[in-house]
């Protein structure tokens, strides 16, 4: 897996078009500057005055001569060969030295971490190059000097990076994990921790070699670095500047070396940067889309206008690798005025990508809609401009999501975030909108509304910033709220008195709820009807007592039987064996078919079609548990 | 039950204090307020409680992550340090409690090595054992931890937790981030590892039907203390204090209706600032005077000798 892994991280980088040019440049240039010693090449620091200064293409000086006559391209290729060699080794010292300073701060913490940072801090309180002429001054000017200098200045960057990324590892929990079994705290440090700092390592040293060249470069150009007669491309370059108007080749030659190398190096260093960085993998610079994408063959018509959402035939697709699959495939639905629908399932179901395709809040790319329609009061929402969809967002469809937290607003007050999600639907004058904002705080029963508008999200507790999000659902007299697990991270008291008051608002605003949760026993307490979803696939529906009463797919039966219950701790809980299967590999029969206990050969063959048991009650199941009569 | 296998005694743990460079003192967050209690040698016991009640400081000090303020913690009669021996810990976010880089095998071979003291092919033959008790394949030991479900890598926890044999384990919430199928299988997983390898258990969960599920008994917490302890069916169903009752008449149940039950604009106690009496008494039906002035001892009340609360005026007492 590693080496597939590592073949993969190689063909990635070798993808980006750019890091592909520099990595084949560099390798020319590498194995050029390594070859020196076998091609046939002058000796660099022959001197002849006779032959000074000779212009490029001249017979046996192909790049011409220097003031004192040697061979410009021997010394080109015996200075690269320096030149590399220093600023690598430069890199390579700085990245031991800087990331073991680093591992050792993050690591202990402490006084340590204080002690040892203060330190990196006073260095990078100089600029960098006097910094490096200072440690040239103090230890005589030389390669090898440079090279120290260089590496000193360099310290800092991998220990301040490498001490933010050692600081985070070090109190996860694998850290603690291995404390436990056993590993001391240096081994933990470099078995644990150190190869999980290794891509920052890589990352900042391919992008900080370059970099390292130049200030090498940079030293010896000003005669610090390399000592004549040694030909690095800054003294190079240093030398070339006497002779600038008359024999300009001399200083070009380095200088345009140094720029192709610099070039390179950087090339495969954003690459490489590009390829580890964990941040640019997940995505976060490609931008989605405002509302999810909406590429169907044929739109179906509402046949339910009445009801206030009705989903038919709801077909969601995501991009994964360069194919598609479905997440959601040919959900109907349907929500009556008033009522509560709870959608149940487990993780990876496709129970919220519904609620999100609704009004379009699926990611675009990689999602998109590819199938069917959603009714809201019988207008097909995916038909709708982008306009007309932001206006009903928030008003006419409210959301409400698990993590109040993170969709708060963390710089502004709940009042200011209240005043905006009224005032972006109507026309109130802010003063009006304050008051409603305070009114809606009172009605979601948070003591202190007048005060509590001018808090911010972090000072108010998870209880209280669920009652805000609802507060901020109900502002604008929505007639459908998407609840998705919105009391999941709660405490089960704060949990209580959040359904309850969900509950009490529905009933007195009349408002639909959709109501997402993995929870049996929330489902009970305030859904009217339910729906549980497999795989994708609704997979029954009906009144909430009858279905959790009497579940006729064997997969609702399953699910209800593994859910321990208060007061019955007697009872054995019978686990569902196996696990539902990826979206990208199902079943070609019924999707449930490899766990179901009843399950015949022609469950496997072909897909199962919903079937109506009863009026309202529907089950995706050749053999349902409760036939037509016990309904 | 026979012989105590843990005694807690006045365990109190307190994060931050002490003085800043100029003298001033800082803040201090009181996170578990004396607690003592015992676990006998093969029961499961049950610790539920709602965020920030300090069980899961409890559990990290019962596995030697972290050290009492105060108090002491004795596991088979060794207190504090090295209990990795005897005593092992199962993580919540079973993801991220296992290293990203490294192979399942090598993650379990750590404690076999360091703990168990076995060699190369001694620790290979163990970890195809312990995957296979874990009900797992032997080829897991190949893959990378994003290669598991939740379910598999709580597995893998579970495993290495068994390595080095232990004889108490510590599950802090064990099954919360799984699915409810998912967390079915391994609480069965549980109770046949338990039988197995005669193993004790300290089962923390704020989800009170999977800890009347597995428990033998159970304690309660509420901000930094124990208030009822008892056998699980006792507490579960003749509750004595006003707070284990809040917690179980809040708990969702299929068939069962909502009731208002708490009064939202009651203030929580402050983890800075712990009130003189008992913690619970601004949420409580029942408080008076006496209950904010001072503080309840934890002492059996009701006419029975197991089952323990911290309350001025216990529910079930009056029955």
């Amino acid at each position: 897996m590693a080496n597939a892994g590592r073949s993969g991280a190689v063909s990635l980088l070798l993808n980006n078009r750019l890091a592909a040019a520099g990595v084949a440049l560099l390798a020319l240039i590498v194995a050029v500057a390594l070859l020196a010693p076998v091609l046939p090449l002058a000796d660099p620091n022959a001197t002849a005055p006779a032959d000074r200064l000779m212009r490029p293409f001249s017979p046996d000086h192909l790049l011409g001569t220097d003031a004192l006559g040697r061979d410009i391209l021997a010394r080109l290729v015996w200075g690269t060969r320096v030149s590399l060699m220093v600023g690598i080794s430069a890199t390579a010292i700085a990245a031991m030295v800087g990331s073991a300073i680093g591992l050792v701060a993050g690591f202990v913490g402490g006084r340590i971490d204080g002690l040892l940072m203060r330190g990196i801090d006073m260095v990078m309180a100089f600029p960098y190059i006097l910094l490096a002429l200072a440690i040239v001054a103090v230890l005589g000017p030389g390669l090898l000097n440079a090279l120290y200098a260089i590496a000193v200045v360099n310290v800092p960057f991998f220990a301040r990076n490498v001490r933010g990324m050692a600081l985070g590892l070090s109190r996860r929990e694998f850290v603690d994990a291995a404390r436990l079994s056993g590993q001391s705290g240096p081994e933990v440090l470099f078995a644990e921790v150190l190869p999980n700092v290794m891509p920052v390592i890589v990352v900042t040293m391919s992008t900080t070699v370059g970099w390292m060249i130049l200030e090498t470069a940079g030293l010896s150009f000003l005669g610090l670095g390399a000592q004549p007669p040694q030909a690095d491309l800054g003294s190079m370059l240093g030398e070339g500047r006497k002779v600038l108007f008359n024999a300009p080749h001399v200083s070009v030659v380095p200088g345009l070396m140094i720029f192709v190398l610099v070039m390179s190096i950087n090339l495969v260093g954003d690459g490489v940067r590009d390829v580890l960085d964990p941040r640019l993998k997940s995505g976060a610079l490609a931008r989605p889309s405002a509302r999810t994408r909406v590429e169907r063959a044929d739109a179906p018509v509402a046949t339910t206008p009445a009801a206030v959402l009705e989903l038919k035939g709801l077909r969601t697709l995501f991009g994964l690798g360069g194919r598609e699959v479905a997440a959601v495939r040919d959900v109907d639905l349907l929500i009556g005025e008033g009522e509560c629908l709870g959608l149940v399932g487990e993780s990876g179901s496709g129970k919220s990508v519904t609620a999100m395709s609704i009004m379009g809040l699926v990611p675009s790319p990689p999602g998109r809609i590819g199938g069917g329609a959603a009714f809201f009061r019988g207008r097909d929402l995916f038909a709708l401009s982008d306009g007309e969809i932001r206006r009903m967002r928030g008003s006419a469809v409210a959301h409400v999501f698990q993590d109040p937290l993170s969709t708060l607003h963390p710089l502004f007050t709940i009042g200011d975030q209240l005043i905006e999600a009224i005032r972006a639907h109507r026309p109130l004058r802010r003063r009006t909108a304050r008051q409603e904002a305070a009114d809606l705080l009172a009605l979601v029963r948070i003591p202190n509304p007048r005060l509590r508008l001018e808090a911010y999200p972090h000072e108010l507790s998870g209880g209280m910033r669920q009652r805000v999000a609802i507060a901020m659902a109900l502002a604008n007299d929505a007639d459908l709220v998407v609840a998705d697990e919105p009391t999941t991270a709660l405490d089960v008291t704060v949990q209580a008195e959040v359904l309850t008051l969900l509950n009490r608002l529905r009933q007195e605003k009349n408002a639909a709820v959709l109501f997402i949760t993995h929870d049996f026993g929330v489902v009970s307490a305030l859904c009217d009807r339910v729906a549980v979803m497999y795989a994708g696939e609704i997979v029954e529906t009906g009144r909430t007592e009858a279905v959790l009463a009497a579940p006729a797919h064997p997969y609702t039966r399953r699910l209800v039987d593994c859910v321990p219950v208060l007061g019955e701790p007697e009872r054995r809980l019978d686990a569902i064996e196996g696990r539902p299967p990826p979206p990208g590999a199902l079943p070609k029969g019924c999707a449930f078919a490899p766990r179901c206990p009843s399950v015949a050969p022609v469950c496997r063959e072909a897909p199962v079609a919903v079937r109506e048991l009863a009026a309202g009650r529907t089950a995706r199941c050749l053999f349902p548990l409760v036939g037509a009569g016990h309904v | 039950m026979s012989d105590p296998l843990v005694e807690v005694r006045d365990v109190t743990r307190r994060f931050g204090g002490g003085h800043t460079l100029f003298g001033n003192p800082r803040p201090q967050v009181h996170a578990v307020r004396g607690v003592s209690f015992d676990v006998m040698r093969g029961e499961t016991l049950g610790i539920v409680g709602e965020s920030g009640c300090g069980k899961s400081t409890i559990a990290r000090m019962m596995v030697g992550l972290d050290v009492p303020t105060d108090g002491t913690l004795h596991v088979a009669g060794v207190g504090g340090g090295r209990l990795a021996r005897t005593v092992q810990y199962v993580f919540q976010d079973s993801m991220a409690a296992l290293n990203p880089r490294k192979r399942i095998g090598a993650i379990l071979a750590v404690p076999l090595k360091r703990l168990a003291g076995l060699d190369r092919r001694q620790r290979e033959e163990r970890i195809g054992a312990l995957l296979d008790a874990v009900s797992l394949d032997a080829t897991f030991a190949e893959r990378y931890p994003h290669e598991l479900s939740g379910g598999q890598a709580q597995r893998v926890g579970i495993a290495r937790a068994l390595a080095a044999e232990p004889s108490l384990v510590v599950l802090d919430e064990p099954v919360s981030a799984l699915d409810v199928s998912m967390q079915a299988q391994v609480i069965n997983l549980l109770a046949d590892l338990k039988r197995r390898f005669g193993l004790t258990y300290v089962f923390i969960s704020h989800d009170l039907s999977v800890v009347e599920m597995v428990s033998d008994r159970v304690a309660v917490l509420y901000f930094g203390k124990v208030v009822e302890i008892g056998p699980a069916a006792a507490v579960f169903g003749r509750a004595q204090h006003p707070y284990t009752d809040l917690l179980l008449r809040s708990a969702p149940a299929p068939g069962r209706p909502l009731r208002v039950v708490d009064d939202a604009s009651a203030e929580l106690p402050d983890p800075y600032d712990p009130p003189e009496g008992c913690a619970f008494a601004p949420r409580c039906p029942r408080a008076a005077n006496v209950c904010r002035s001072e503080d309840p001892r934890l002492v059996p009340r009701g006419g029975k000798a197991d089952q323990l609360s911290a309350c001025h005026f216990p529910l079930a007492a009056e029955l």
